[in-house]
């Protein structure tokens, strides 16, 4: 398995310059690589057959994580391990972003993939998307505007998400950085899969991110979910079914997610049964609560 | 250049190389093909997910079948080629060969790859975390259960080596 002919690769310093090449481009023949992890796949299995590819593993001003008063903002091209092992992301508030980077693929890929070529590509049972979509992350796209000059779109994370391997990201816009924003008082999210071997891509993969009272009943939740045949998405039922619960009450908690899996489209495929992806969204969906709230309440303390 | 060749110039394992080659072509091709470093080898058929064709690229671990070439121009490779000092072997390469932790051995260079990058960030592993780091790297001869000794070995004498040196 190897590419079909390339005719350029090109490697920008800047965020401007491979906004320019990507702008040039009429028939959709260029394509930006960031790590590589799954659109090399495509491409070997000439899935997709770049004339030209731009390389974005160059600029720097793509990458790092930059904590703000009121966010956290990371470069779309870093890699899952600076995402993994980032003191700023371990906080309770931002859990989940770091749980979905520690456990992609394999060490290898983890030193290689970047958090916004998983958002771009937004593979159907991907963990990023996911964890993002739990978190509420802004999402900011950059191109080469009319005038010449860059011209930078934010869209929330729940407009950027379309369905699955699909994004609100035009053909000709990079995206130059995720931004978590909110409290952090009160707040916990986590991220957990379950696939079929170690760090696999999931059968089910599911974030949430929490907001607790002083009482330590939830307030506010987010909650996603990926692996099922429509792609990351919110899981709007469980969120209602989690107001008012507290980690005092796992059952309540489960049986909360049991009833809203009702409301989704689960598929039977050769992965798993729908049946066996209802008990792994019951077992993962309470254990990840209980992470998240448990995360939560040590922000409180703190 | 748009006739789909690029010059590459990089340093592996310590040399400038220089050799021209097509942009698809994929970094395991090239060290093996252009470069003859055959150390570095092809399990999966290039899907990413058997670890063999691991290197290090800039210091990192990351595999050469998931990359092009053209992609290391001004940069440094290491492959098992250049993992021994001379004719000093790894620490890694020793503790190998001393826990009989290669059968066929065809993954043995990309776990070494891995490994030796892995020890650089994580000088004192427990089991468990050498368990998850061997993860991206297939091997179907062992059963694993001697590679982690090895590299637990080889943890432990690199620690050795060190204090002798303070």
């Amino acid at each position: 398995m190897f590419p079909a002919k390339i005719d350029s690769l090109s490697r920008p310093k800047t965020v401007a310059e491979a906004a320019a090449l990507i702008a040039s481009d009429e028939e959709g023949n260029v394509l930006p690589i960031a790590g590589g992890m799954s659109l090399m796949q495509a491409i070997k299995a000439r899935v997709v057959r770049p004339g030209a590819i731009v390389d974005l593993n160059d600029i720097g001003e793509l990458k790092g994580i930059k904590e703000t008063a009121s966010s956290v903002w990371i470069g779309a091209m870093t890699r899952y391990v600076e995402v993994a092992t980032s003191d700023v992301l371990k906080s309770g508030a931002f859990g989940a972003l770091s749980d979905a980077a520690s456990h992609v693929g394999d060490r290898q890929v983890r030193n290689r993939g970047t958090i916004g070529g998983s958002l771009c590509w937004n593979y159907v049972a991907a963990c990023v998307p996911v964890a993002t979509l739990a978190l509420g992350a802004e999402i900011e796209l950059v191109s080469k505007g009319a005038s010449g000059g860059d011209e930078t779109r934010v869209v929330s994370i729940d407009d950027f998400i379309v369905g699955p391997m699909e994004t609100s990201r035009r053909p000709q816009e990079i995206l130059r950085s995720v931004a978590l924003t909110g409290p952090r008082k009160h707040v916990g999210s986590a991220y957990r899969k379950w696939g079929h071997v170690t760090d696999s891509l999931p059968v089910v993969g599911i974030g949430v991110r929490v907001v607790l009272n002083d009482d330590r009943t939830c307030k506010a939740a987010r909650v996603a979910i990926g692996g099922l045949s429509r792609g990351s998405q919110r899981f709007y039922e469980a969120e209602k079914r989690l107001l008012g619960t507290s980690s005092n009450d796992p059952a309540a908690i489960s049986d909360g997610f049991r009833a809203a899996a009702k409301t989704l489209e689960i598929q039977s495929d050769t992965l798993a049964s729908a049946d066996y992806r209802k008990v792994l969204i019951e077992e993962l969906g309470t254990s990840v609560v209980l992470s998240a709230m448990a995360r939560a309440e040590e922000a409180a303390v703190r | 250049m748009t006739d789909g060749t690029q010059v590459i110039r990089a340093i592996v394992n310590g040399q400038a190389v220089e050799a021209i080659a097509p942009i698809r072509m994929l970094l395991v091709d090239f060290l093996r093909e252009r470069l003859q470093l055959t150390g570095t080898h092809v399990g999966c058929t290039f899907e990413g997910v058997c670890g063999a064709c691991t290197v290090r690229l800039d210091g990192e671990a990351v595999k050469s079948c998931m990359l092009l070439a053209a992609q290391i121009d001004g940069r440094q490779v290491t492959t098992v080629e250049g993992l021994a000092r001379g004719e000093e072997p790894h620490p890694l390469q020793k503790a190998f060969r001393d826990a009989h932790a290669l059968q066929c051995g065809y993954c043995t260079p990309g776990i070494l790859m891995n490994m030796s990058e892995f020890l650089e960030r994580n000088p004192a592993p427990s089991e468990s975390e050498i368990r998850s780091a061997l993860v991206g790297n297939i091997c179907r001869c062992t059963g694993y259960s001697h590679i982690v000794e090895a590299v637990k070995d080889a943890a432990t004498n690199m620690k050795v080596v060190e204090g002798r040196a303070a």
